[in-house]
């Protein structure tokens, strides 16, 4: 029995992931009923938000067209940077500013690579993460660095009105983001350029400069996770980040957001981090198997990821 | 002689639009038949028939006397027909002999045998006197060679009928002579040869018959002894209808100093010493075939291309204009030749398509208003009189037509000083195309100086106050539009032109 939900304005692919995602919530709580605890909330909350604000910055890299796959390696070496900082007793904000600027700096680099010299961003992000990796083994010789400084571990593990800081954070991420892309020439620019580079170019649109500035924002605030991870955890170690790049672009494609650039919402993007978490929480929970959790989330990207594709290509034969 | 292929009555229509008319057309073994019409005559379609690539509405094809259903293009190259496109079918990363064969490798045991297809392949190489390296890849190869592979590729499937469809667009003078040469040995070999340009010069160099389309019918067939290049223009031509059109109003005003001078523009390769002004209020029209160099000079002039060399004057002084960014801030507006892949972006909201220029007046406390945007729109649909349900909806879900005016839309709210229409009216309707034009009319009105290109050269009549001429890249004349006819618009794009300073004629 097929009933057919869809008016002008209201798409079931629009908001099939987020009745999806109401679904899953409701048979997870019935499952397990501490899942809708104001403590198993707030924990899942915090566990969502660091890949959460990588995934912020990625929508607007996917919406233009391209993907990131250096974030997870650019949190690593900006963990790292400010925690070797603070062990020299540099002054916080001068830190954090100093961790911020590197995740920018390389977030150009990736942007001028990709604008530049038109290479395609999976391979440039790709090198990137390498050098990257070697990077931090240098920074870091390959060893943790652990370091308690008060007014930094706040960053991660402190709260205000009860909320996480890491939340507050990720949510003040989503609420810019959501500016940008709704409110700002720049955010319009990134659609179009996604949907339309040729098309963007004859509109006096300057897609480099469109490229290069998303990057740099996915670079910078991949930075801020990075520190938020350091900081939640007392370290910074070689391989924080390592898989970071793949659960963010899986968070906002299974959000709804189009792979082949030109659509998308941040908003979707959160709805698709927290199904993640949820999955993840849920399968804790109810103490399923870590490896068959791997195979089960695999799953689900395919599975989001080829509803969208299968519909489009059943839409151009039809 | 002999019949080789015979069409009776052929008839082809998309949907309720009829491209060929009752089309009897019949070749002889070994003769060389030039097929010649304006764009959109039926040519291409009348070849997609013979060569299997979509099947005829009505109407009955015969070959070598019998009678012949032409399926699929596998289908043609077994009963002997064989298509060089204008845009070559060979695979580029591929070797010569790997392209060669492709399809119809030859195997020995279940395996490639590669001695085999080597010895066929010099086989023919020398039978037909070309000399090409079996292991170099086809994307070292010039255009030409690439075509020479092709062709013998033809010959050696034992084609009886060849067509080539404007073989010589990107071949060099020395290039040609060598392709003219492998034709005349065809035609020795009692081979038969369709052959599609737009180079009258051609025609009368290797054709030995005539036939000229226009409008899904054919006028005539004609030995080439009895033509010379202006009564094959008027032939193409046909009689040209004065009736139906909104007069055009002209707005141009020549005692003010030139919009738009543009000096000796140059783009090695694609046009050459291009110049022309266009005064306040004037539609200047260009007229000339596909693949004359159009879009490309318009390209250049909005910063889409480079260009190699060139001067470019606003208002008397110079501009340097490196990006279409630039043109727009110039005031210079393109509205490109293809709307779906250059004018919009498909998927997105057909009221942010008709912002995009204007973004910075559609702000309220420095955010971006949909209500602004929405208004924008609205004016636009109204003004342009688009047919649409919900301007919140995509782009994608309107008609060519109202596409075509969205693109227009984005231009509304800017300050222009010259817009450019490339191709605006392909492929829609007629009662669009008449928007577009009293579009163009009033932007004219309010002294923005109109570039206006299209094939189709009536159109061209109806709305320009000047015409400027293109042939294979060079600008070869600029008439004012006074009593012009199609013919004569025709017989200058098309003949080969003597003096090309472009005096008064």
């Amino acid at each position: 029995m097929m009933v057919k939900l869809e008016t002008k304005h209201f798409k079931m692919s629009d908001y099939g992931v987020l009745i999806g995602f109401i679904v899953l919530c409701v048979a997870v709580g019935i499952a397990a009923p501490t899942f809708f605890g104001a403590r198993n909330i707030l924990n899942l909350l915090r566990q969502s938000s660091i890949i959460g604000i990588i995934a912020v910055g990625m929508t607007s890299v996917i919406i233009s067209g391209n993907f990131d796959i250096s974030v997870g390696a650019i949190a690593a070496i900006s963990g790292a940077v400010v925690m070797k900082l603070l062990g020299n007793a540099v002054p916080l904000p001068l830190v954090i500013l100093a961790g911020l600027a590197l995740g920018l700096f390389i977030g150009v680099c990736n942007g001028v690579v990709v604008a530049k010299f038109a290479v395609p961003s999976l391979i440039a992000t790709m090198g990137m993460t390498t050098i990257l990796n070697g990077a931090v083994l240098m920074v870091t010789g390959g060893y943790p660095i652990s370091g308690k400084y008060d007014l930094f571990d706040y960053i991660g593990n402190g709260y205000i009105l009860n909320i996480p800081i890491p939340v507050i954070i990720f949510a003040l991420a989503v609420a810019g983001m959501f500016f940008i892309l709704r409110s700002t020439k720049f955010g319009r620019y990134i659609f179009a350029v996604g949907g339309n580079e040729e098309s963007s170019r004859l509109s006096g649109i300057k897609p480099d400069r469109i490229k290069i500035m998303v990057f740099a924002v996915s670079g910078m605030l991949s930075a801020l996770a990075g520190i938020v991870l350091s900081s939640r955890l007392g370290t910074a170690t070689p391989v924080a980040g390592a898989g970071y790049d793949m659960d963010a672009i899986a968070s906002v494609v299974i959000g709804g957001t189009s792979v082949l650039g030109g659509e998308g919402s941040v908003l979707k993007t959160v709805i698709g981090v927290l199904f993640m978490s949820v999955i993840n929480n849920a399968f804790n929970l109810l103490g399923v198997d870590v490896y068959f959790q791997y195979i089960v989330k695999g799953l689900i990207i395919i599975i989001a990821v080829g509803a969208d594709s299968y519909s489009r290509k059943k839409a151009m034969l039809a | 002689m002999n019949k080789l292929l015979s069409l009776k009555k052929i008839c082809k229509s998309f949907g309720p639009v009829g491209v060929l008319k009752n089309v009897d057309f019949s070749l002889e073994r070994g003769e060389v038949r030039a097929l010649l019409g304006a764009n959109g005559a039926g040519k291409s379609t009348l070849i997609k028939i013979i060569g299997g690539v979509i099947p005829q509405t009505s109407g009955e094809i015969e070959l070598n006397g019998q009678p012949a259903q032409i399926v699929s293009p596998i289908d043609a190259q077994r009963k002997g027909i064989s298509i060089i496109h204008q845009e070559l079918s060979v695979i580029p990363q591929l070797t010569v002999l790997e392209n060669f064969f492709l399809g119809r490798e030859m195997t020995k045991n279940g395996v490639l045998d590669k001695k085999g297809m080597i010895q066929r392949y010099n086989e023919i190489c020398s039978e037909m006197g070309f000399d090409i390296p079996w292991r170099v890849r086809v994307r070292e190869l010039s255009i030409a060679k690439r075509q020479m592979v092709e062709i013998m590729k033809a010959v050696s499937c034992d084609s009886e009928l060849i067509i080539m469809d404007e073989p010589t667009t990107s071949l060099t003078d020395n290039e040609k002579k060598n392709l003219f040469q492998i034709i005349h040995s065809l035609k020795a070999k009692n081979k038969t040869i369709i052959y599609i340009s737009h180079m009258l010069e051609e025609v009368f160099e290797v054709c030995d018959n005539v036939t000229v389309m226009l409008g899904g019918e054919i006028v005539g067939n004609y030995p080439i002894g009895e033509l010379d290049q202006h009564r094959i223009a008027e032939l193409m031509a046909g009689e040209t209808l004065a009736v139906g059109h909104d007069q055009h109003v002209s707005h141009a005003d020549y005692s003010k100093t030139p919009v738009l001078e543009v000096k000796n523009l140059s783009h090695a390769g694609k046009f050459q010493d291009v110049s022309f002004t266009l005064y306040p209020g004037e539609i200047l029209g260009f007229a000339g075939l596909v693949g004359a160099g159009r879009s490309e000079i318009v390209r250049s002039i909005f910063g889409a291309d480079r260009c190699t060399d060139g001067e470019i004057l606003l208002d008397g002084k110079p501009c340097a204009i490196h990006s279409p960014a630039d043109a727009i801030r110039n005031g210079i507006g393109l509205i490109p030749e293809d709307r779906k892949t250059q004018g919009l972006v498909l998927k997105q909201e057909i009221y942010k398509n008709a912002t995009i220029l204007s973004l910075d007046a559609m702000k309220k406390n420095h955010m971006l208003n949909k209500k602004k945007e929405l208004d924008y729109t609205e004016k636009a649909v109204e003004k342009l009189t688009i047919k649409v349900s919900d301007i919140q909806n995509r782009v994608r879900s309107l008609s060519g037509g109202n596409q075509q005016k969205i693109v227009v839309a984005k231009w509304l709210g800017k300050d222009l000083r010259v817009l450019i229409f490339d191709e605006p009216t392909k492929g829609i309707d007629v009662r669009a195309k008449e928007d577009i034009f009293s579009t163009a009319e009033q932007f004219a009105a309010k002294g923005v100086a109109v570039i206006f290109i299209s094939s189709d050269l009536e159109e061209v009549l109806r709305v320009s106050d000047r015409i400027v001429m293109i042939h294979s890249g060079k600008l070869i004349k600029v008439r004012k539009n006074e009593n012009l006819t199609v013919a004569d618009l025709m017989n200058d794009i098309l003949v080969k032109q003597t003096i090309e300073d472009g005096g008064a004629k």
